[in-house]
């Protein structure tokens, strides 16, 4: 930001005279800021039912089908393709959640006429099945600004035929302007990966003739998990960390891991990233997404076992929509994978084979084609198990108000696939191991680390731990111990400092110098430390409550150098200082002309205020600044950027507070200084 | 060379807990042939870690197991070939045979090292099924 307060030291050609300046004021519509209130729990306090529960289950349904993506955002259209055997059936859309404890809420039902639907041989080289059924129904999620309606959350479309048995469609709703404190990853793809619906998955033991498809398509119902059929995994242990979550109102939002794949950026509007359950199936553009989120301080909580285990590549179908097969070679990778056989090395990163043999067996070097258990803390070392949890470390800060000891059991919470500590040189530093549970194959482990970055990273080890978060299904496994201990973590996520904001640039221009970085998730303003001396800043910030992840510190020393940080801010704590960096102002010569500031002539309001300037006297403006602070002395933020204008409607204010303005004029050789300050009550 | 003969009872004893537990577990690793018709797997003797710890091969076709370890002066051994280990280092080992039984069978490294390093156990199981059978 260039400070408009600048405009007191503007000196010669460069001062902008002020020539006249008149009031007018406008009375026009008042901004209203929705309140970023808990959404889930607005959400959660709204009638629920139990209805969404299957009363006709059926391992072949009469009813079945697929929808045309696995996440779609609030207002994107979701489209329905389903094969019913009845003349007509029901599509009921739920979102899951606790509601009371019914467990899900009635969005919209729609009665649809049926039709039978072909299921399609397996294409012969690669067992893929792809339906490419009719389109029976399309939906558009609604986006109002409300969003408790249609909150992002896990949705599953129950199909009820006019006679006969039942079945689940399964997607999620995102919200990909939320900046909810957690997100939640459903896992589509390891739900593929094992759905042998048409006779083939990516598993030897549910595939017909035991030969298993290298590629399997997102184009056809769920049929793995009998009674649940349509809800791939997720009634096996995500739903019960999703119940938990909902029912103690926690701040999430959610998406699945095809959007992780697409959009991996999407981590950095949050503070950690959540996964429950079996999540073994990952892409390099995933893992990769993670480890970068993870760099930048994502906290990181694997409430799940085998993790980033096999990883997979995404293909179009031969319709053209992008991402709907997923190939996965697996112990064929190395004979059938086209990336292994061909002489090109470069992509030997994507092979389709488990990421702990990409270095070993394909000879691959890169940071993110590596062992799960440098990322995860752990890794699959086993399965199928049912057993206990032992408490080894309860000095771990997880444990902290649980009333656990060492050898504290957690009965029947670990399976059924079992991940441990591998001493296999990619363990992460200051790997803190907290259970230590006997299993088949030595001992299982859940585990925590944490970063330089500052993520914090917990990981169970076992997928059965969600079984005692919640007593869905009636397994009677749940503890407030592990409830507790869930609550630690997710209280550590939340409340870890703000991380440092980081790329923090520094550019000279003239007497002036452009300062940017990248914001931390959770920062609402940035304070501004600058020194004349390297390391010299302190601790009090030369600007605070800076806006935006950028400044302008203008009205420099000619040929001096600067050195700057800055930190990340927020209503309850600030991060500590940024690397530092430096530039030097130029010389002061006359190479450029700065356009004379335009003058600003009227400010009026009643819950907004218009601005209103006459344009700088200079030729070639191309445009003007408009910059505002709730003090006179700033800090000021930019406000706006312009095309060439005389007035501007700041809609963003609240009756009662002060605001003062300063307007600059931009032309091809730079900024002007500012108008002199004038101010103006929202009332 | 040798192994021994408690050895080779704890391994039988693990190969028979997991019998037991499952035939197969979902994410035992099913040998595909390569080119030359043979079924190879890489196996790694990790210090506290067999991997992968269940291996599905056809009978009475050749099996290559491609063996790596960290650890000097360590052995492979199975009950398949009681008797005989196999001399493993950080350099890849092709271990190669045809079985002829079908069954279970335990395998692992000889020197299990220390009990308390993550009380991880170097030790698997391969099952060896029909050759008419199976595996993809």
């Amino acid at each position: 930001m260039k400070s408009p307060r600048s405009s007191r030291n503007s000196r010669g050609s460069r001062s902008f005279s002020v020539r006249c300046a008149f009031f007018w004021l406008l009375c026009l519509w008042g901004s209203v800021s929705w309140a970023q209130s808990n959404v889930i729990q607005a959400e959660n306090a709204k009638p629920g039912t139990a209805d969404w529960q299957l009363s006709a289950p059926s391992g072949t349904p009469t009813v079945e089908g697929y929808a045309s993506s696995t996440s779609v955002n609030r207002g994107e259209t979701l489209r329905f393709f389903v094969s019913s055997a009845a003349p007509s059936y029901t599509l009921a859309i739920y979102r899951m959640g606790w509601y009371g404890g019914t467990g899900g809420r009635l969005m919209t039902s729609v009665v649809l006429p049926g039709s039978k639907r072909a299921t399609p041989a397996p294409d012969p080289a690669t067992g893929l099945i792809d339906c490419n059924w009719p389109e029976s129904w399309r939906f558009t999620i609604p986006q109002t600004a409300d969003k408790t309606d249609w909150a992002s959350g896990i949705y599953l479309a129950k199909l009820t035929p006019s006679a006969g048995t039942q079945s689940y469609i399964i997607f999620v709703v995102r919200d990909d302007s939320s900046r909810s404190t957690y997100v939640y990853q459903s896992t589509p793809t390891t739900s593929q990966a094992y759905n042998n619906w048409g006779g083939k998955s990516l598993y030897t033991y549910n595939s017909t003739n035991g030969a298993p498809a290298r590629k399997v398509s997102f184009n056809r119902p769920y049929a793995r998990g009998g009674y649940w059929g349509g809800a791939g995994n997720f009634t096996e242990h995500e739903i019960y960390m999703v119940r938990f979550l909902e029912r103690e109102g926690y701040d999430v939002s959610y998406l699945s891991n095809l959007d992780l794949h697409t959009n991996g950026a999407l981590l950095l509007n949050h503070r950690a990233f959540l996964v429950a359950g079996h999540d073994e199936y990952w892409s390099y553009a995933m893992k990769s997404a993670v480890h970068a989120a993870q760099a930048q301080g994502v906290h990181l909580g694997f409430f799940s076992a085998n993790e980033a285990y096999w990883q997979v590549r995404f293909e179009p179908s031969a319709r053209g929509e992008a991402n709907r097969t997923m190939v996965g070679y697996k112990e064929a990778a190395q004979s059938q994978d086209p990336l292994a056989l061909d002489a090109d090395a470069s992509n030997n990163k994507f092979i389709t084979t488990r990421f702990r043999d990409l270095n070993p067996v394909f000879g691959v070097v890169d940071s993110v084609a590596q062992p799960e258990n440098g990322l995860v803390g752990v890794m699959y070392h086993g399965d199928p198990f049912n057993g206990d949890m032992v408490v080894s470390d309860a000095t771990s800060w997880v444990y902290g108000g649980t009333g656990v000891s060492n050898g504290t059991v957690f009965a029947g919470l670990l399976g059924y696939e079992n991940d441990a500590v591998a001493n296999n040189g990619y363990s992460p530093p200051q790997l803190r191991r907290i259970t230590e549970s006997p299993d088949t194959w030595g001992a299982a482990h859940m585990a925590t680390y944490t970063t330089d970055s500052g993520s914090v990273v917990f990981a169970t080890g076992s997928m059965q731990w969600n079984w005692g978060l919640d007593n869905f299904s009636y397994r009677n496994l749940e503890s407030n111990a592990v409830k507790q201990a869930t609550r630690n973590v997710l209280a550590r996520f939340g409340a870890a400092p703000l991380r440092v904001p980081t790329a923090l640039k520094a550019v000279a221009s003239g007497q002036s110098i452009d300062l940017s970085w990248t914001a931390p998730a959770g920062a609402t303003a940035f304070n501004i430390y600058r020194s004349q001396t390297a390391g010299a800043q302190g601790s009090t910030p030369y600007r605070r409550g800076v806006a935006s992840a950028a400044f302008s510190d203008v009205g420099l020393a000619a040929g001096s150098a600067y050195h700057y940080t800055v930190s990340a801010a927020n209503a309850a704590t600030e991060s500590a200082q940024s690397a530092e960096v430096s530039a030097t102002t130029g010389s002061g010569g006359p190479t450029t002309t700065l356009p004379a500031a335009p003058q600003l002539d009227a400010v009026q309001t009643v819950v907004s205020i218009k601005l209103a300037w006459t344009q700088s006297a200079s030729a070639g403006i191309t445009g003007n600044k408009v910059y505002r602070a709730t003090a006179a002395t700033g800090p000021f933020s930019l406000l706006a950027t312009l095309a060439p204008s005389t007035a501007y409607l700041d809609t963003a204010v609240q009756r009662g507070t002060t605001y003062f303005y300063g307007i600059t004029a931009l032309s091809s050789d730079g900024e002007s200084v500012s108008s002199p300050i004038l101010s103006q009550t929202a009332n | 060379m040798r192994m021994t003969r408690s050895f080779l009872a704890v391994l039988a004893l693990a190969a028979g807990g997991v019998a037991q537990a499952q035939a197969l577990s979902t994410e035992a690793w099913y040998a595909v042939p390569d080119a030359r018709g043979v079924q190879t797997v890489h196996v790694e003797c990790g210090e506290n870690f067999f991997d992968p710890p269940e291996i599905v091969v056809k009978g009475n076709r050749p099996v290559e197991l491609v063996l790596r370890t960290p650890e000097a002066g360590q052995e492979f051994v199975s009950d398949l070939t009681p008797g005989l280990g196999k001399a493993i280092g950080k350099q890849k080992t092709a271990h190669r045979f045809t079985p002829g039984a079908n069954g279970h069978f335990a395998m692992g490294c000889q020197k299990q090292g220390n009990p308390n390093a993550g009380k991880g156990r170097k030790k698997g199981v391969l099952t060896v099924v029909p050759e008419n059978a199976a595996p993809g």
